[in-house]
């Protein structure tokens, strides 16, 4: 136990220190990059009502919406895919290449089609999260063990039943997969929406706003701020599929 | 009259394509099966055992040829126990639920153990083939030869019209395989229903069949047939028959 915390510390230091002396060598100017203190000393204004704590509550209120909008949506298109039948792969193509367009780039058709209220922030999101949902549930389902089926066909286990004690069971660990990848595009796409879509709420309205701000510490700390909640909602997803997956690896 | 379950195979091939090319595992095949058929399927790798005991459930189908089954009587089951038997488990599903699965009912299939189903038969066997598997466990659990055990007691209690076995004690220590293939014996002597099994021991094979058919490969029109005339219930102690050590040397003859 304590050497692991070493390893942490260690770690710490070791990135902290390369920062400080990329400073220090003048390899990046101070113009561009806060020192580690300016950005730990944003970091209480940060949590002010007044300052980006409303745009962050706002942002992970946004990825959450278009996350549970986007998974079932995601899981009912590629439940319906896969079964599909003769129409599976023509749809699976059409579902892999719209995902292969940078969703990014379809932030403007969103606001063409939803105007700028939060709808379209949401929705673009949402959007995203679906599409790498149905594909992982689609690969998940392709999965399904030869041998278990096999068993489940003598056991005359079919239909809707087959679905839910076989066939999703199965496909389960890839469909994980693409609930994480789906949660952090939702907040990737929400956050480039805040940037270009109006609001007066959202990380990516706030880090666009200190673009000129001298007050480069706090926009360091708002950057940090935005991985922790990407690598928060991927904990938090990562921990619900440890708990589902009790039989996963074994 | 109750009808005689059966299962027909009329001039049935089936080939396996793959990058190498295409081999052919049966060709113009035919067998009868009728219910009190105790079956054993020897013959080397890859000349199709597995493949036949998929024809007879239904989860291959052929190329060519058809395999007429008979329905399975209500409240009858068609049992199976896969050759890879660690992944024939639901292991997202505990020891009971995987039991409550696989056994027959009117409704549909649950994770509920039926009303019919009594738990003390499930220990009795347990405690016959002296092995204690709790229920509450998963299929991950378990090792390999407790997972096989579990599946073949799993079978002989979901009353099974057709007992399909491939290879059904690959994974189980010496002793308890013993004990399994007697008590197999005896149960077979008392159940009334179609017995395939696929085996590469052929001690077990003369043991627990009548009818040994080894698969030769397609050039010697499929198969050959030996039959065992012991009589039932069978035991171990019957490998000292004559009966016995003149089938295992007819097997291993055509075998080779």
């Amino acid at each position: 136990m304590k050497s692991r915390l070493l390893g942490w510390v260690v770690t710490g230091v070791v990135v902290i220190g390369f920062w400080h002396l990329a400073l220090v060598l003048r390899l990046v100017s101070p113009a561009v990059l806060a020192s580690p203190s300016e950005v730990i000393r944003a970091f209480p204004r940060l949590l002010m009502p007044e300052a980006a704590l409303p745009d962050m509550l706002a942002t992970v209120e946004r990825s959450v919406v278009a996350f549970f909008i986007g998974t079932p949506i995601g899981i009912f298109v590629g439940l319906a895919v896969f079964f599909s039948h003769k129409m599976r792969q023509p749809a699976e193509f059409v579902l892999d290449f719209v995902r292969s367009i940078p969703a990014t780039a379809l932030v403007p058709v969103f606001l063409v089609v939803f105007g700028i209220d939060e709808s379209a922030k949401i929705a673009v999101g949402a959007f995203s999260a679906s599409l790498v949902i149905a594909l992982a549930t689609i690969t998940g389902l392709a999965r399904t063990n030869r041998t278990r089926a096999a068993v489940a066909t003598t056991l005359r286990i079919k239909g809707l039943r087959r679905l839910l004690l076989l066939d999703i069971p199965e496909a389960l660990p890839e469909m994980f997969l693409g609930f994480r990848a789906g949660a952090s595009l939702a907040l990737i796409l929400v956050i480039v929406a805040e940037m270009f879509i109006g609001t007066s709420r959202g990380l990516g309205r706030g880090i666009w706003d200190m673009r000129y701000s001298d007050d480069l510490g706090l926009l360091y700390a708002a950057l940090i701020a935005t991985g922790l909640v990407g690598y928060g909602s991927n904990l938090l997803i990562r921990l619900a599929e440890d708990r589902v997956l009790h039989w996963r690896g074994r | 009259m109750k009808p005689i379950p059966f299962v027909e195979f009329h001039d049935v091939t089936k080939r396996y394509t793959s990058r190498a090319g295409t081999k052919s595992v049966f060709e113009g095949f035919s067998l009868s099966v009728r219910s009190g058929d105790r079956i054993a399927l020897v013959g080397a790798n890859g000349r199709g055992k597995t493949t036949l005991l998929g024809l007879i459930l239904a989860v291959v189908e052929p190329d060519s040829g058809s395999v007429v089954r008979s329905p399975t009587p209500a409240g009858q089951s068609l049992a199976y126990l896969p050759q890879d038997y660690r992944q024939a488990l639901f292991p997202w599903f505990s020891l009971q639920a995987n039991l409550a699965l696989a056994m027959p009912r009117t409704t549909k299939a649950s994770r509920e153990l039926p009303p019919s189903f009594h738990l003390s038969e499930y220990e009795l066997l347990c405690d016959t083939f002296k092995i204690h598997l709790d229920l509450e466990k998963y299929p991950y659990e378990l090792s390999g030869g407790e997972q096989q055990i579990f599946l073949l007691i799993r079978a002989l209690l979901s009353n099974p019209a057709i007992l399909v076995l491939d290879e059904p004690l690959s994974a189980v220590d010496f002793a308890r395989k013993r004990l399994i293939q007697d008590y197999l014996g005896s149960w077979l002597s008392k159940h009334d229903c179609i017995f395939v099994f696929a085996s590469h021991d052929y001690e077990e094979a003369v043991l627990l069949a009548e009818r040994v058919v080894i698969l030769t490969g397609v050039a010697a029109s499929n198969c050959a047939e030996v039959s065992v005339t012991l009589p039932w219930p069978r035991n171990f102690e019957m490998r000292y028959a004559p009966a016995f050590r003149e089938a295992i040397d007819t097997v291993s003859q055509v075998v080779l």
